[in-house]
């Protein structure tokens, strides 16, 4: 009888769901999988998190949140294909998008066409923002605009570069960044020797050579974790010695400590870093805090894209608190979402967020102040620019491959 | 009325209902295809337009590689040269879907014949790599060029205005829909009508049997086979163009991928090769025991060895693909045959 | 920009670089001549002995050189049971041998991957050394980085070993008279399922080793293996299909053409020459540079 009340209760459709529902489509397989757990630790954490408090407060009512996964194979076309299934079998009330601009480029259209908000909390893509989606949002700004402000900060370290040296593998994200040190570079009145990009898998060994022979006083890279760590030990068997050497991404991510001690000294831009000093918001009051948090539940410390993950949830409960309906949230809910999600301003332990509504990053939080950081003897990482955030002096030039 | 003659009338009445079957059959199969998306939503829809692309791509691979003989390592090239045509032909010239289709195709057919005339004078794995070798060199090509967006890729234009049809908004799944329907039957029909009903298929299985003893019949090996590989290189074309259009974004590691050719060599494979059934056969199974790993397993990657172990297991003890145990060919009799004949080779004494 | 120095220091790394491909490209002539099938797992059995490599050093004081001998064996014993599958697929009434072993051994290598992702997550891992770090330089020559030039003498041994047994050893012949023809090498006595199986496992293992330098050198990856089969069938083209010797060549050109198309021409092009060659190598010398292989 008892389970008789309970079916009577409800008419067992959507339609009375006590929980917030989120479709996540991001890369557990194929070659983005790396980005693909990245994310989705950062998202879990959120729910966790939020759960544990009684969900997200809407009206003085709390509703718990639940997420479906679905993996996008890297593939745009399969990432299609899920969206889709979050928007028609799933029917979610919102979506966390995945990592690299491939796959949420094929998922633009059809958000918009289903009028599904997504941000995605890992994508740094220019691109992505030029096809002026009006459901996608992202929470990581263009790696183009935050990279070059990190380059210009590089290059005026004492004594200042004169001459500098582009390497970076051929994909959109690396050749976005390679863009971004290029543009930072002649920014800073600085020679640009060489500018070259090179397949991901090609091997990195006659590229120093030819960039050593150039003699330039900072070389820059860009690439993957494992792509950069390369690099670097490649760097060291070859001797090669430019006043400082400067990789994104990852120098402060686990992987990139397979470049063995030849990963010290490394510099690298982040967006967000544990001890950055970030406050506000809600669940987690400091960046401190949630590295803590972060740590206790994975064993290792968050990389930005991961923090940018969490907040983009910390984003969503905000802006769920502003619309203040009720889940499931219905078409013209979804829509006065994005008009929030345009308008908001959310203060979090990543830091201020606030989307764009016009222009070539439209819909991209580009807020976010970026931070130089250098890895120190022990690979940790510490700020070393812009000055009123710096932990540390830079060790500029850095100590020849026989001093160390 | 004695044993063998009921058999024989038997067997005749069943040929005649055979014959009459898959005419029904198949219209009845039309007809629902046909009626299919007012059945299913926006998602399962999508689900059935992915099925039909690779019924489509897996039937243009087994006209040069089941039916022909000639292993084409490198088919997923023109899927892509043919998603890069329609893509620059939308977005550069600013010209409808339906130009893009027939550029796709015109461009792959040319590429197919200079490529097809040097490449198809080689046999067997010699075939298969010069064709690889050609296909992952394109991958690079696309990298590095500008007219193909290089490594940022090409998004096409997603508005009503590039579809110069009498349809009100954007493409939708039920456009996309009818368009890989349309090219899906109309590769099968044709490889049934080329290869199963004309003398033309008689003369391509010859080639693939015995290609020095066709010759010596008086069929004209290379001309044949050059016939074969355009026809199929430009169908692939077709489909990359009809895809491209359809997920808006293409990027060289996507549409030029060489995941692409396995994929359709699997699926002819697993299906049947030299079938027509096969490569619709094996193309549903393969398409949805992925696709709807990936969707529905939520974030276990465990289906990925399952589906390499299903290849090696339907190679093993089932090589005439799934339409082989479906046409009896492959029992419990053979399966077992199979397993004792494979442990004789665990003998090493031998 | 052209300085001398730059040029050596190009050949030293593409020298060094073919030591590597060396130790991958012997083993796949062999079964290639042996078994008469094109090895789609080759690249897989590389990225399984890196992580393998991975797994065992730090049980073997962060050494992974030690682990060698027995990511060796262990793949020896996998090659020989791995083996009679392939050797089953190919032979018997099975329409179209060639596809049938390739078709299986791209299973192999989905298998393999996809296990390898689902164990051990998408992470690299890095595969340690002590004993082959740094460089030695030689003035206005070059410098040689340790790890490599440990790689491309293991190379460079398993690739004069190899031919030494199959040349001056009975075991040798007997493995070269199948890969000559099987039906003939059977009625003379040679035990093929024997022999078939011992060159695979011979293949597996080397492959697997060879994964283990080419982990120390770079890392351990789930993405790595592809490369790897497409520098192998790179390979036995240019070397001439079938013919072992070749490999030496083989292996330098691929090295040297890569080294210095990235600094004279542009690494971006790396890929597209290397791809570009082979096809109109096959086109025009189908039997390789040395007009050795078994013809078309």
């Amino acid at each position: 009888m008892a389970s008789l009340t309970g079916c009577t209760g409800g008419s067992g459709s959507n339609s009375d769901r006590e929980t917030f529902r989120f479709g996540i489509v991001t890369s557990l397989s194929g070659p983005l999988r790396y980005g693909g757990q990245v994310t989705k630790r950062g998202y879990d954490l959120w729910k966790n998190r939020i759960n544990e408090d009684g969900g997200i407060e809407v009206n003085g009512n709390r509703y718990e949140v639940e997420f479906t996964y679905a993996d996008a194979q890297s593939d745009p076309s399969t990432g299609a294909d899920a969206t889709q299934k979050m928007i028609d079998n799933e029917d979610v009330d919102a979506m966390l998008g995945p990592y690299s601009s491939q796959v949420p480029l094929s998922m633009g259209p059809i958000l918009d066409q289903n009028q599904m908000p997504c941000i995605t909390g890992s994508s740094e893509s220019p691109e992505l923002w030029r096809n002026q989606h009006e459901y996608l949002f992202g929470t990581i700004p263009s790696v183009n605009v935050f990279v070059g402000d990190v380059v210009e900060m590089l290059l005026s370290f004492d004594p200042s570069a004169e001459t500098a040296y582009i390497t970076g593998v051929n994909g959109p994200f690396s050749k976005s960044a390679a863009q971004g040190m290029r543009a930072g570079a002649e920014a800073a009145g600085v020679e640009v020797l060489g500018y070259e990009l090179y397949p991901a898998d090609a091997d990195r060994s006659s590229i120093i050579s030819e960039a050593q022979s150039a003699e330039p006083d900072v070389h820059l890279n860009s690439g993957n974790i494992d792509s950069n760590a390369t690099f670097m030990a490649s760097a060291q068997e070859l001797s090669y010695e430019p006043n400082g050497v400067f990789q994104h991404y990852g120098i402060n991510t686990p992987g990139y400590k397979n470049a063995g001690d030849a990963a010290a000294y490394t510099f690298g831009a982040t967006l967000w870093l544990p001890q950055a000093g970030r406050s506000g918001g809600q669940l987690w009051g400091d960046s401190q805090t949630y590295a803590d948090q972060f740590q206790a539940e994975y064993d290792k410390l968050p990389e930005y894209t991961e923090a940018a993950s969490s907040a983009t949830g910390v984003v969503y409960q905000e802006a769920l608190a502003e619309l203040g309906a009720e889940p499931p949230l219905t078409g013209d809910e979804q829509t006065q979402l994005i008009s929030i999600l345009e308008e908001i301003t959310v203060d979090t332990f990543w830091g201020t967020i606030d989307y764009e509504s016009e222009g070539e990053n439209y819909h991209n939080n580009i807020t976010t102040n970026p931070l130089a950081i250098q890895l120190n003897e022990d690979l940790d990482p510490e700020i070393v620019a812009p000055a009123d955030v710096a932990e540390t002096e830079p060790t500029y030039p850095i100590p020849s491959w026989s001093d160390r | 009325m004695s044993d063998t003659d009921s058999k024989t009338t038997r067997d005749r009445f069943r040929l005649l209902l055979d014959q009459a079957n898959n005419r029904v059959v198949a219209g009845g199969l039309i007809v629902v295809l046909l009626l299919l998306p007012a059945a299913l939503n926006a998602f399962w829809t999508r689900i059935a337009v992915g099925a039909l692309m690779w019924i489509g791509l897996a039937q243009s691979w087994n006209m040069i590689g089941g039916y022909a003989g000639y292993l084409d390592f490198g088919h997923g090239a023109y899927f892509g040269i043919g998603a890069f045509a329609a893509g620059i032909t939308m977005t550069t010239y600013g010209l409808p879907f339906i130009a893009g289709l027939s550029v796709a195709a015109i461009v792959c057919a040319i590429v197919a014949l200079g490529v097809g005339i040097p490449t198809l004078r080689l046999k067997g794995a010699y075939f298969a790599i010069a064709t690889w070798a050609f296909a992952e060199s394109m991958h690079e090509l696309a990298l590095i060029l500008d007219i193909t967006g290089g490594t940022f890729g090409m998004s096409l234009p997603t508005g009503a205005d590039a579809i110069i049809l009498p349809l009100s908004g954007p493409p939708t799944e039920m456009f996309f829909y009818y368009v890989m329907l349309a090219l899906a039957v109309g590769t099968t029909v044709l490889a049934y009508v080329l290869f199963e009903r004309s003398e033309f298929g008689f003369r391509v299985k010859a080639i693939r049997d015995n290609e020095d003893a066709a010759q010596t019949l008086g069929i004209n090996a290379e001309r044949i086979k050059r016939q074969v590989y355009v026809l199929s290189c430009s169908i692939a074309g077709l489909f990359g163009a009809a895809n491209a259009f359809y997920i808006t974004f293409i990027h060289p590691n996507d549409v030029l991928a060489s995941i692409l050719t396995d994929q359709m060599i699997i699926m002819a494979l697993l299906g049947g090769l030299g079938t027509i059934a096969g490569p619709i056969v094996g193309g549903i199974s393969i398409f949805m025991l992925d696709r709807m790993s990936s969707l529905f397993l939520g974030t276990s990657t465990l289906y990925l060895p399952m589906i390499g172990l299903l290849i090696m297991l339907t190679v093993l003890f089932a090589p005439s693909g799934i339409i082989g145990i479906l046409r009896g060919e492959v029992g419990l009799t053979e399966i077992k045959d199979n397993v004792s004949e494979l442990a004789d080779k665990f003998n090493f004494t031998r | 920009m052209v300085s001398t120095g730059l040029l050596t220091q190009t050949l030293i790394n593409g020298l060094l670089l073919a030591g590597i491909y060396m130790a991958v490209g012997v083993g796949f002539s062999l079964i290639f001549g042996v078994l008469e099938i094109i090895d789609f797992a080759v690249g897989q059995y590389v990225m399984v002995g890196a992580f393998a490599g991975a797994a065992l050093a730090p049980i073997l004081g962060s050494e992974a050189l030690l682990a060698v001998p027995f990511v060796f064996a262990a793949f020896f014993v996998v090659g020989v049971f791995v083996q009679p599958l392939i050797h089953h697929v190919t032979t018997g009434d099975r329409p179209m041998p060639l596809l049938m072993g390739l078709v299986f051994t791209f299973g192999l290598a989905r298998f393999i991957r996809g296990s390898v992702l689902t164990i051990a997550g998408p992470n690299s891992r890095d595969v340690p050394t002590s004993i082959a770090v740094g460089s030695f330089s030689i003035p206005s020559i070059g410098t040689f980085p340790m790890v490599r030039v440990a790689t491309a003498l293991f190379g460079v041994a398993a690739l004069a070993g190899f031919l030494y047994y199959l040349y001056r050893t009975e075991g040798g012949t007997a493995i070269r008279s199948v890969a000559e023809d099987r039906d003939i090498s059977r009625l003379m006595g040679v035990n093929i399922n024997r022999y078939q199986s011992l060159s695979y496992g011979a293949y597996a293992a080397m492959t697997a080793s060879a994964g283990v330098f080419i982990g120390m050198v770079y890392s351990a990856s789930v993405g790595m293996g592809m490369q790897y089969t497409g520098f192998a069938f790179f390979m036995i083209v240019l070397a001439g299909m079938g013919y072992l010797p070749g490999i030496i060549l083989s292996g330098l050109v691929l090295g040297i053409v890569q080294s210095l198309t990235a600094v004279y021409l542009g690494s971006e092009y790396v890929f597209f020459i290397l791809f570009g060659l082979i096809w109109v190598l096959l086109l025009v010398r189908p039997t390789g540079l040395l007009g050795k292989g078994e013809v078309a």
